[in-house]
């Protein structure tokens, strides 16, 4: 036993270094975990849109051949799929990582293996999803995939394979990662940060985690059985054994309604924070915009059968659903009056992030209104499968979770890089995606209200599509172009090193207390909370947020605005020498340390899950590396041993 | 008095909140009266006369604010009447919760072993109830209920006693019945919605 | 094993926001998440009871005497498992080895019953009457009946389909929970498991109650009542 364990520890020693690729590829730290998924994404981005960009250049006119229906059914599904779990979702967790752990005063996530590891899943999880593309057998029958079309009678290739096993490893990814911010928010936040002192995002990244743990065993379970029924010639979806369709539908639409609220209930988290301080006001009505976020979650069980409303289920369910739909609304059009108040009074500063975040709430009521449209079960008979669920699912994805992301890059630039970003090509980013957005979208209400469905990869001239088609596809190119400003803005704005300081917005909320970009423990001292949004209280109201030493009682009157972090601790900690606090930030927290495991973990489970499709035999091999690497990870200790000795003191991270 | 330290606090204060982690890391044994949610406990609260918090009562010696030291006085001179610790610690080294078995044993109330045993036996019991009731054809459609009731019975025995959520905090309590919940009606509608239709 | 015997921090009572350890909400938040995979599973056995169009049908293969023996065993070994955590958090070692063993092995019984039972329901044969003209070796020799294969699979109905993917993935987790157990058991044959490490006793042992638990609906739901 002792060799076998000698040998593995010896394979992988710990790394020690903390600068590099190989620093990249072990690290643990919350912050460039989630620049890591930031990057992922934007690169996923650019695929899903490149897809679109193909889908609209087919659509330009009638009858046209640039890409074959073949390949235009990979498109569609690919892009959905690519826009949904590798670029919304990952850049939500993005900045689940990298912020929530500053605004609730952590130094790091509960559990830093499990966060990098989170992430290798998601990375070849995604990989694994386009591999596809390589052996030229992309999933191409929609997100949704509904069986028994995805049986194997009905998709012989492989591209129902790549659909099963990708969803499956991006699923480990999304509830391990989940886990993790339930536990990181329930049990680390600072002193004093009570559950309703917490920002508006960290509470929706919590909604959000509990959705994602929820949800994601029901779609598990599908896609279980839908594996079982291609590759073991099950019948949960063969009628000829006595299964049926139907089960598929309610099963993927129980998970696909809630993940609609996961991919916006972040983007609302995000536009909550942005707008305070853009208008100079705290967030009106705070605990109402908590508990509204709350009840669409919860809501969010309750309403799945809207979207198998032309099933047939029947006047009495379909009434049932129509109700609890519309009741949706509720909430969500409570959230944008708080949002429309916070602004009202305030002094409101336009820069890029206030612009998006406007941006969001104008679009998102359009696409909001579009829904409970299709709340009416009737009217919803009419539109289902058409060109204005297209118009209605982009408004509220693209111009909500895209535009309050976009908000949440510009807002947040700074304290990831510590450098400023471009203000005027930001607004340019701004105004052509918003004109795109809408040129591209609008549109398509007219489209579908005319009849035309979705997923057809040609039509006929003579229809009455061939102008709004045209116009859609310019608009997509406008949006292309804006992405691209984007990409500019940011090279030219990190080569440009106009440095941000710790807090250029005049912040409200923790990660503003600390330098930019952040040190790696974050904070010195774990701060002590009094109120919500506690630095802009440490700054103007003299409460007293950041911690003192134990047993000294602060508390500073006309604390003078603007007083930089790095000022502010060393008053509050009266006689302490900033020398000393260097030494302590080196010696005293203990920072857990960088792991190999996390990455080995993750290869071992996209290899078997592509190996799947490949031989089933050749499973036990990537099943293989991951045990091994499960077991040397349940063997390491946290930290390194050398650190182990002192690390008695208060302020090490668990 | 009882075997702990009564714990008065309020969850706003951040002394109460570091009192209550040293509490918590030393291993000594505590009863937390939270001011703010324990309508008895501000009750005490005031007629111990409302001194600054947090307070410590130490078989009626009270502790008042963060003082460590006097914290650690008090409790040492009640652990040792107790025999929670068998000599008091030397000045230089820190205070802990004395004898760790007596500590982790009362950190985590819950049965006896004679009790597991019984409740063992009851699971039992009704298990083979339940394969009688099985065989009873005489039932007809009252089968059905007898038989959810009595697994719900060994559910709930098993979840409360053997995984502790009888005695355990009730944020385990509240996260895993608000699941139970949820997936119960999901799954009540959801035959519902494919029975109409199939 | 120097380094391995330090196990940094664990064990140790940590600063956290509730006072609860973050493992511990870990793994309740994960059998919460845990309710709605065999929700799911149940949810579609039980969406597709009577929908079978062929044999064999619950009723003619469960074997329920046999199905009650293995549902005590994993009640009994729940008793096991707490016993287990009781020993060490007095602190005595010996008891916690003999505890976590022997849910361990009680365990493995469990799953050597799931075993048999695959197996039996795989090989099922059915008594046929023999009819005139049937060219069957038993009937063609004068026997007046003759045994036919009759057995259940995963694909032979959708009955098969739900059910072993339902019993199967419980399965799953009850191997999974005796490979932990016996780590444990093995970490404390070598001393790696001391008293104040208890809460590693507790997390593996709030997961195989959960497994009893599932197994526990499962029996009254899919074997008394599924039929």
């Amino acid at each position: 036993m002792a060799t076998i364990t000698g040998a593995i520890e010896g394979a992988l020693r710990r790394p020690r270094s903390y600068e590099g690729l190989w620093s990249w590829i072990t690290t643990v730290d919350h912050k460039r975990i989630g620049i890591l998924y930031g990057v992922s994404a934007l690169i996923f981005l650019l695929v899903g849109g490149a897809e679109a960009l193909f889908m609209r250049l087919q659509l330009t006119g009638p009858n046209q051949s640039v890409v074959s229906p073949e390949v235009y059914n990979q498109l569609f599904t690919m892009h959905a799929l690519t826009m949904i779990f590798l670029v919304v979702m990952p850049l939500s967790a993005s900045f689940f990582n990298f912020i929530v752990p500053l605004q609730i005063g952590a130094r790091d996530v509960a559990f830093p293996r499990l966060n990098a590891l989170s992430y290798w899943v998601f990375l070849f999880g995604g990989l694994l999803l386009n591999a596809g593309w390589l052996v030229g057998a992309s999933p191409d029958a929609g997100w949704f995939a509904y069986a028994n079309l995805t049986d194997k009678p009905f998709s012989p290739g492989s591209g129902m394979d790549f659909y099963i096993l990708g969803l499956l490893v991006l699923g480990i990814s999304s509830v391990a990662a989940a886990l993790n911010f339930i536990v990181t928010i329930i049990n680390m936040r600072a002193p004093g940060m009570s559950l309703m002192r917490m920002p508006v995002f960290v509470w929706m990244t919590l909604v959000t985690s509990i959705l994602l743990v929820t949800a994601f065993p029901v779609i598990t379970v599908a896609l279980i059985e839908l594996m079982f029924d291609r590759f073991f010639g099950t019948n949960f979806f063969n009628v000829g054994g006595g299964g049926g369709p139907l089960l598929w539908q309610h099963l993927f639409w129980l998970f696909g309604h809630p993940e609609v609220y996961i991919l916006i209930l972040p983007p609302m988290g995000i536009v909550s924070e942005v707008l305070p301080t853009f208008s100079r006001k705290p967030l009106f009505g705070y605990p109402v915009v908590v508990l509204s976020g709350i009840i669409i979650g919860f809501m969010g069980w309750g309403v799945w059968a809207h979207h198998m409303f032309t099933v047939g289920f029947g006047p009495v369910a379909n009434t049932v659903f129509a109700l609890t739909t519309m009741a949706i609304a509720i909430p969500t059009g409570v959230k944008i009056f708080n949002w429309i108040a916070t602004l009202w009074g305030g002094s409101v500063s336009l820069k890029t992030p206030m612009l998006f975040a406007l941006g969001f709430i104008a679009l998102f009521i359009i696409g909001g209104l579009s829904g409970v449209m299709h709340s009416a079960a009737p009217s919803d008979a009419q539109q289902q499968d058409t060109y204005f669920i297209v118009a209605h699912l982009h408004y509220v994805l693209f111009g909500g979770s895209i535009f309050a992301i976009f908000a949440g890059i510009y807002y947040w630039f700074p304290k990831i890089t510590g450098r400023m970003i471009h203000d005027g090509l930001g607004k340019i980013n701004f105004w052509l995606m918003f004109i795109g957005m809408n040129i591209t979208f609008f549109p398509m209400h007219f489209l579908g209200l005319n009849g035309m469905p979705r997923r057809v990869y040609t039509y006929d001239s003579g229809m009455g599509w061939d102008f709004w088609n045209l116009v859609s596809t310019v608009g997509s190119f406008l949006m292309a172009a804006s992405v691209l400003v984007f990409a500019y803005n940011v090279i030219y704005s990190l080569r440009r090193r106009e440095m941000a300081g710790a807090d250029p917005y005049d912040g409200r909320t923790l990660e503003w207390a600390i330098p930019s970009p952040p040190p790696v423990y974050n904070f010195e001292k774990i701060p002590t909370v009094s109120s919500r949004d506690a630095w802009w209280a440490q700054k103007y109201e003299g409460k007293y947020a950041l911690p003192a030493p134990e047993g000294v009682e602060v508390g500073r009157e006309g604390e003078a605005p603007g007083i930089s972090p790095s000022e502010a601790t060393d008053t509050s900690n009266g006689p302490v020498h900033p020398e000393h606090h260097q030494e302590e930030g080196h010696h005293g927290i203990h920072m857990p340390a960088p792991s190999y495991y996390p990455i080995v973990v993750a290869i071992g489970l996209a290899l078997a899950a592509g190996l799947l499709i490949i031989n089933h035999w050749l499973v036990p091999i990537g099943m293989a590396i991951t045990v091994f690497a499960l077991y040397g990870w349940a063997r390491e200790p946290v930290s390194p041993p050398a650190e182990a000795h002192d690390s008695g003191g208060e302020e090490g991270v668990h | 008095m009882a075997d702990v330290v009564y714990f008065y606090m309020d969850p706003a204060s951040p002394q109460c909140y570091r009192a209550k982690q040293y509490l918590i890391e030393k291993g000594i044994p505590f009863m937390e009266l939270n001011l703010a949610e324990d309508p008895a406990a501000r009750e005490t609260y005031k007629e111990l006369g409302s001194p600054p918090l947090p307070v410590f009562d130490i078989d009626g010696k009270l502790v008042s604010g963060l003082n460590y030291q006097r914290l650690d006085e008090a409790w040492v001179s009640f652990a040792l009447e107790k025999g929670y610790l068998r000599e008091a610690p030397p000045l230089d080294e820190p205070v802990s919760g004395g004898e760790l078995s007596d500590v982790i044993a009362l950190a985590h109330p819950g049965p006896a072993t004679i009790e597991y045993v019984a409740i063992a036996a009851v699971l039992t019991m009704v298990t083979l109830l339940e394969v009688g009731i099985f065989y009873l054809e005489s039932l007809g459609s009252a089968l059905m209920p007898i038989l959810l009731s009595l697994s719900s019975l060994k559910f709930v025995l098993v979840v409360s006693f053997y995984m502790h959520l009888k005695y355990d905090s009730r944020l385990f309590l509240s996260f895993f019945a608000a699941a139970l919940l949820i997936v119960v009606a999901l799954a009540v509608a959801g035959m519902a919605l494919f029975r109409a239709l199939v | 094993m120097k380094e391995a015997s330090v196990p940094v921090h664990s064990g140790e009572v940590m600063e956290t926001s509730t006072g609860l350890d973050h493992r511990k909400l870990l793994i309740w938040m994960f059998l919460a998440s845990e309710c709605f995979f065999f929700g799911t599973l149940l949810a579609t056995y039980l969406v597709y009871r009577n929908k079978s169009l062929v044999g064999p049908f619950p009723e003619e293969i469960f074997d329920i005497p046999v199905t009650s023996v293995s549902t005590f065993v994993l009640l009994t070994s729940s008793l096991a498992m707490v016993l287990a955590l009781a020993a060490i958090r007095r602190g005595d070692q010996r008891g916690a080895k003999v505890w976590l063993f022997a849910t361990a092995i009680l365990g493995l019984t469990f799953l050597g019953f799931q075993g048999f039972e695959f197996y039996e329901f795989g090989n099922h044969e059915r008594v046929m009457p023999c009819t005139p003209g049937l060219q069957v070796e038993e009937c063609l020799m004068g026997a007046t009946e003759y045994p036919e294969p009759y057995g259940l699979t995963p694909r032979t109905n959708v009955f098969g389909s739900t059910f072993f993917t339902l019993t199967g993935f419980h399965g799953a987790h009850v191997t999974v929970g005796v490979i932990w157990l016996l780590s444990l058991w093995i970490m404390a044959l070598r001393g790696e498991l001391p008293q104040r490490e208890n809460l590693k006793v507790e997390l593996a042992g709030l997961y195989w109650h959960f497994v009893d638990i599932v197994w526990i609906v499962i029996f009254t739901v899919v074997y008394l009542l599924g039929g």
